[in-house]
């Protein structure tokens, strides 16, 4: 089995996606993308190479949810991103085993000192 | 060492600048929308590119075929300036996703910091134009960062050997006093009564032209017209007089005006104070002394025709090159305009008299304040007589009679000769009089003459001696019972 290493990043908005999965590469990070609900289940079945989930839950459903349990059940720590306005799913967001919780927009080194505090670039 | 200087390219500005911006140094413009910032953005840029320079446009806000069709129609050549357009596009709006997972000062500073670095290094331009820095403001997290932006921003240009002039929007929910203090020079363009106004209030590594100087956005560009400021130069005593012509009215003055003072004729309607101040002019061009006449009230053609009628040949004199009639339509000119024209019109002819015709008009000109009024007539007087020019100034008091009064706002001051017209009520007649209120330099007659103006010119009698209670209006004769 391979270490993980990867940061899966989950947005429903293909601009907020590309932004944010372009940004880690240039830091160094190798990033895997899901836009969808379906393309997130794609990502999940290879949930062993996945180190670190990053997930705006704005434009998703309930269903995100479920999907949070399962990185909670594969011990894969995870932020949940979300959108001022949407401040209330804040504490489902915590009950779901969210390692973190960020508002939008996200402040480029807080963001790092989160990702740095787990893993390292080299990883 | 003393740095060189850039002219602006803007007529006017690098008289206010004591000879144009010093090289190496950002320079901040400012104003409100429609304020003329662009404009002379775009003056700057291609005085450099007729100085063989290199320029650069960075455009923040206006795209650059909106600039060039603008410029255009001003009659700019903008073919040889670099433009960094970095205006958004308007894919940004129909293609674009929007995204707010990082805010847009974090995304898009990068691009733009890049291609700005790229384009200097490629192009190492002389004169960069930064259209609007205010725009950078929104690329950046907080105020500090900005104003960190923004300095080692204008550092990198200036290092790079560029003179910067950069443009800001100002307004009160968003100042831009950060801006001002890293600026080595602000301009400050607005609107005020008198017209388009421009100001400085900094200006590092040099002396400038302080006051409220005005310009006007022409057909073809901007044209400034600075503020007159006389130098405190200290006049020598008039050496020579200038005699009107009329022998009567010289012993009044004992001799005449002096040359290259200040003289205002003042009186009611009517009473000939044109015709007085045209017989000046009439002697000077007999000396063979160029005299400039300035009618606010007249048409040329009018004042021409009345002239002829009483022996003052203007037109001939126009003829002779010794005289320019300009009529001036008040509501054309600010002061500052009024006083540019002037000043050319006395390097250009070398003139010895000039004539403003009347005061009133002048006043409608300023549209401003009372005081303004006298500082900028006090300005243009002072900057005459400076320079050794005779100034005659025509005032028209309402009074007919009754109470003597010289002028209604108080110009008398800036006088060094006050004439005096005024109806005199004689026997049931109406006559007029003539008389002398002050003259700085020398002596003259403290009575009146009777005036009368034929059509051989001006005819002034005997002092009124045997008359009593003149300066009312309505004078007796006192040695009447005597005789």
């Amino acid at each position: 089995m391979s270490t993980p290493n990867k940061i899966l990043v989950v947005n429903y908005n293909r601009r907020n996606l590309a932004l944010l999965a372009g940004f880690l590469e240039k830091m160094g990070y190798s990033v895997c993308r899901a836009a969808t609900l379906e393309e997130l289940d794609k990502q999940l079945m290879n949930l062993a190479s996945i180190k670190l989930a990053l997930i705006d839950i704005s434009g998703f459903d309930k269903r995100i949810w479920e999907k949070c349990e399962q990185l909670r059940n594969q011990s894969v720590p995870f932020l949940i991103i979300y959108p001022e306005q949407l401040a209330k799913l804040k504490e489902a967001g915590l009950a779901s085993g969210a390692t973190d919780m960020m508002v939008k927009p996200l402040v480029q080194r807080k963001l790092l000192a989160f990702i740095e505090s787990l893993m390292s670039p080299d990883d | 060492m003393q740095n060189k200087r850039l002219r602006s390219g803007v007529p006017g500005l690098d008289t206010i600048l004591h000879g144009g911006f010093l090289s190496k140094n950002a320079y901040l413009i400012r104003g409100g929308p429609g304020t003329g910032k662009t404009t002379f953005g775009l003056h700057f840029l291609l005085a450099g590119i007729s100085e063989g320079e290199t320029s650069l446009m960075i455009t923040l806000g206006e795209p650059e075929i909106n600039l060039r069709r603008n410029a255009q129609a001003l009659g700019f050549d903008l073919t040889n300036i670099h433009f960094l357009d970095l205006s958004p596009s308007s894919e940004f709006f129909a293609k674009v996703e929007s995204y707010d997972i990082f805010s847009p000062a974090e995304v898009e500073r990068e691009p733009v910091t890049q291609q700005i670095v790229e384009t200097i290094q490629e192009i190492q331009p002389t004169r960069v134009f930064v259209d609007s820095m205010t725009q950078f403001r929104y690329l950046a997290t907080d105020a500090f960062q900005f104003r960190k932006q923004t300095q080692s921003f204008l550092r990198f240009l200036l290092e790079n050997g560029a003179t910067v002039l950069f443009t800001s929007e100002s307004s009160p929910e968003a100042p831009d006093e950060d801006l001002q203090f890293l600026a080595d020079g602000v301009i400050h363009l607005d609107y005020a009564p008198i017209g388009r106004t421009i100001t400085l209030t900094k200006y590092r590594g040099s002396d400038f032209e302080h006051g409220e100087h005005t310009f006007e956005i022409t057909s073809t560009g901007i044209v400034v017209y600075p503020q007159l400021t006389p130098k405190a130069t200290p006049r020598a005593f008039p050496d020579t007089l200038i005699s009107s012509g009329v022998p009567e009215i010289d012993e009044l003055l004992h001799g005449g005006l002096g040359a290259g003072t200040v003289t205002l004729i003042t009186g009611p309607s009517g009473t000939g104070k044109t015709t007085l101040g045209t017989a000046f002019i009439k002697e000077a061009a007999g000396r063979g002394e160029y005299s400039l006449l300035y009618t606010f009230e007249e048409s040329i053609e009018m004042l021409a025709r009345r002239s002829e009628s009483i022996n003052i040949p203007i037109p001939a004199m126009i003829d002779k090159g010794m005289l320019t009639v300009r009529a001036i339509e008040p509501l054309n000119y600010g002061p500052n305009e009024f006083a540019a024209l002037v000043a050319s019109d006395v390097a250009e002819h070398d003139a010895r008299l000039v004539m403003i015709d009347s005061t009133s008009g002048y006043r409608l000109a300023i549209r401003g304040e009372e005081t303004a009024l006298l500082t900028h007539i006090h300005s243009l007087c002072k900057h005459l007589s400076n320079m050794g020019i005779s100034v005659i100034l025509i005032h028209e008091i309402t009074k007919v009679t009754g109470e003597f009064q010289i002028t209604e706002f108080g110009i008398s001051y800036l006088a060094d000769n006050v004439i005096f017209l005024r109806y005199l009520e004689i026997e049931g007649q109406l006559r007029k009089a003539i008389g002398v209120l002050k003259k700085r330099h020398g002596d003259f007659e403290k009575t009146l003459r009777e005036m009368e103006i034929t059509r051989y010119g001006i005819k002034v009698g005997e002092p009124l001696t045997r008359l009593r209670g003149i300066l009312s209006g309505t004078p007796e004769w006192v040695q009447q019972d005597a005789k």
